[in-house]
């Protein structure tokens, strides 16, 4: 039903002043794709996100929308549908009203219109009983839902997503979530989704832009990210909790990593070309720390500092040599604070960033 | 120095009023204990603290700290301290002037006091807002001078009213475990209310569900996940929710929509009759063939996490959640594939159907 659109960015830029809010930034993302565009507040991607749909206009670069040049057009000349967080509907009009905004423009008949209001409500799950209300007397979760609907019933070539569960509550945002996931890939409709939530993103997208300080650190999919992150960026903001890091040091046999040394050989030849004595970040991920009875290349006591049971995980908050870390397990040690516990990584499970740039090492 | 007993606590709100009724609740907090209320919306949390503090009084029953009735006891005598949800901080005072509101109020030196102010400010990250008015503060450092101001009169009782709430995920995940790490500390008794189960897991010494102005059950956070009384317990301690299937147990065997097994490796005999299975996502196994699993499903959605992956799939019809550590759940399967599905009988919460009661659990070796 609705018409679906490759999107293509080449370097695109916005400066402000002094500030680049956006720094050359090239994507292509595929028709019917949704993709989330993902960074912490300043970041750069609500600028993106405006100069796509032509509400911020561009320093530098070209933005085409099936292979059209859309960079100077006006924003409702783009066919591009926006759902924000403050929501874009008529409070005074009822929900049926709202939803059939757009065929009415088009001129379409009273049937016609009525048709089109019942069939993007059950799209968008809002129940008929609903429609005569007025917008303003539904909750929080259903007028996002309204919001949604009004942006499909316009039948964009693109539809841009601007942080909108953040007027839900947290089972809310996970219900609709899914809802979202769902209709995208029913639709197929080419969709953008800006949020600051790495989860959020995690769970939706099928890839991911990552930005931050106007750079895109990284494009790809939520498993790419995670466990191939490009840089130390990318590998701490994603996940959670967080990735743990530490200092390291090259040495002639290895890399000393708190107060052990990890064997060159099982990092895999990752070393090889560093010179010893230099600094290297190292990461590891909460689960990638086993207890006791593991195996790996590196294994050290630790002292319990907190523990939160969450009953299907644990997490283990440890300190070691002055650096403090997080520890995920399914299992249930019997520890308390202030206790010691050993614990083992895989030279595998190590990942390594230059010290400076903050690039992976691999 | 403060064990506080609540004892049939009763309050009716006005149908207008933001506070839920308390229809009966009784509850100990041990000395030094960091305790937590939690349910959802309605359920009576907030109105409970407020007896508490003695800013309400209560229809029925009372509140006792160290035996002592509160019952005549004004709310600015009971050495208590208190955050509220939508904190006030005074618009014209500077950070540090609304911190240091309770030292003032004790009569504490100056000398002394900005000792402490400076102290729990840097713990939690906000000593650069000690000279600056409120208006400049963004949400999360307005809940953080909020928190400071609660805590540092070193109250014998500290009573928390969704200290996190509008915390984004980071930062909620951060200062809980500070506020975890300040009661260690303190050595005083905090009463934490919040909606979420998972915040009141991770702070938690123990904690009290409540739900409709009741208390369903009181325990450790992981003794809540493991042995629930009922089936509202089950369903609202985990993340994601417990699946639940109707099912019957007769013949030896208690079936539940595509499930099966023998009734007697469930622990206790069972009597024939309605129950429901709870299965939580995390206890199934999932493997990349149905050669030797019990059970074949089909993908529906996937929603990768990172270290974990929500699967949602499907047997025979019947709709589950499951939660994988596994990364080939999260590299190589796709709407519509196929899996093996294992679930033991040593997996299952058994609940009877008519009373709602949890009457088997997972043996998780404890």
């Amino acid at each position: 039903m609705t018409a679906t659109s490759k999107l293509e960015l080449r370097d695109l830029r916005k400066e402000y002043d002094e500030l680049v809010a956006v720094d050359d930034a090239s994507i292509d993302i595929a028709a019917g794709e949704l993709i989330g565009l993902l960074g912490p507040s300043g970041s750069g991607k609500t600028t993106m996100l405006q100069m796509i749909a032509g509400l911020t206009e561009p320093t530098a670069g070209e933005i085409f929308l099936d292979g059209e040049p859309i960079t100077h057009l006006a924003p409702e000349e783009r066919d591009i549908g926006l759902v924000f967080q403050n929501l874009a509907i008529f409070r005074k009009m009822t929900v049926a009203d709202n939803l059939g905004y757009a065929a009415r423009i088009d001129g379409a008949s009273k049937a016609e219109v009525r048709k089109s209001v019942e069939r993007i409500a059950k799209i968008v799950g809002i129940e008929e009983s609903e429609l005569d209300r007025s917008a303003d007397d539904l909750n929080p979760n259903q007028q996002q839902r309204l919001a949604l609907g009004r942006a499909i019933a316009d039948e964009p070539d693109l539809m841009l997503m601007d942080e909108p569960m953040d007027n839900l509550d947290e089972e809310q945002s996970i219900d609709m979530r899914g809802e979202i996931k769902q209709l995208q890939n029913e639709l197929e409709q080419t969709m953008i989704y800006v949020t600051h939530d790495q989860e959020e993103a995690m769970s939706l997208a099928s890839r991911i832009i990552v930005m931050d300080d106007g750079q895109i650190r990284q494009i790809g999919s939520p498993s790419d990210l995670y466990y191939e992150p490009a840089n130390r960026f990318v590998a701490g903001f994603i996940g959670s909790p967080s990735m743990n890091f530490f200092e390291g040091m090259v040495a002639s046999d290895g890399l000393e990593l708190l107060d052990v040394t990890v064997p060159g050989g099982a990092l895999g030849g990752r070393l090889d070309g560093l010179a010893e004595g230099g600094e290297v970040t190292v990461g590891v991920r909460p689960e990638a720390f086993h207890l006791a009875d593991g195996e790996g290349a590196v294994r050290f006591t630790a002292t319990l500092q907190e523990k939160e049971p969450l009953g299907s995980k644990q997490l283990l908050h440890g300190e070691a040599n002055g650096e403090t870390f997080v520890v995920r397990t399914r299992k249930r040690p019997p520890i308390e604070r202030g206790d010691e516990f050993d614990v083992t990584v895989a030279g595998a499970d190590l990942y390594l960033f230059d010290a400076e740039s903050g690039e992976v090492i691999d | 120095m403060a064990t506080i007993e609540a004892h049939g606590l009763a309050k009716q709100y006005p149908v207008d009023s933001r506070y839920c009724t308390v229809a009966d609740v009784s509850f100990t907090v041990e000395d030094g204990e960091y305790f937590c209320l939690v349910g959802p919306s309605g359920s009576g949390k907030t109105s409970t603290l407020r007896l508490i503090a003695g800013i309400d009084e209560p229809d029925d029953g009372g509140v006792s700290f160290e035996g002592q009735s509160m019952a005549e006891m004004p709310p600015n005598e009971r050495n208590v301290s208190f955050v509220f949800e939508n904190l006030a901080l005074y618009p014209n005072k500077t950070g540090r002037q609304n911190i240091a509101h309770p030292l003032t109020i004790q009569g504490v030196e100056a000398a002394d006091r900005d000792e402490r102010i400076e102290a729990i400010a840097d713990r939690l990250g906000i000593t650069h807002l000690l000279d600056r008015k409120p208006a400049t503060f963004s949400g999360g450092e307005k809940q953080r001078v909020g928190i400071a101001r609660a805590l540092v009169g070193e109250s014998s009782v500290s009573l928390l009213d969704e200290p996190l709430g509008g915390l984004d995920a980071k930062l909620r995940q951060e200062l809980r475990m500070l506020l975890k790490e300040i009661h260690q500390d303190m050595g005083g008794t905090f009463i934490h209310v919040t909606h979420s189960q998972e915040e009141a897991m991770s702070v938690a010494d123990r904690m009290a569900i409540m739900r409709q102005g009741r208390v369903h059950q009181v325990g450790t956070p992981n003794g809540l996940y493991d042995r629930p009384d009922d089936d509202f317990v089950a369903s609202f301690v985990g993340s994601p929710t417990i699946n639940i299937i109707d099912g019957t147990l007769e013949n030896g065997r208690l079936t539940a929509g595509p499930f099966s097994f023998e009734s007697g490796a469930l622990g206790d005999e069972l009597a024939d009759g309605a129950y429901r299975i709870g299965v939580r996502p995390q206890d199934a196994q999932l493997s990349q063939t149905a050669d030797g699993a019990g059970y074949e499903a089909t993908i529906d959605v996937t929603e990768p996490l990172g270290a974990e992956t929500i699967v949602d799939l499907s047997i025979d019809g019947q709709e589950l959640r499951v939660v994988s550590d596994d990364r080939w759940v999260q590299q190589e399967v796709g709407i519509g594939d196929s899996v093996g599905l294992s679930i033991e009988a040593n997996d299952l919460y058994v609940i009877e159907t008519d009373s709602g009661s949890v009457v088997a659990v997972p043996d998780r070796g404890e």
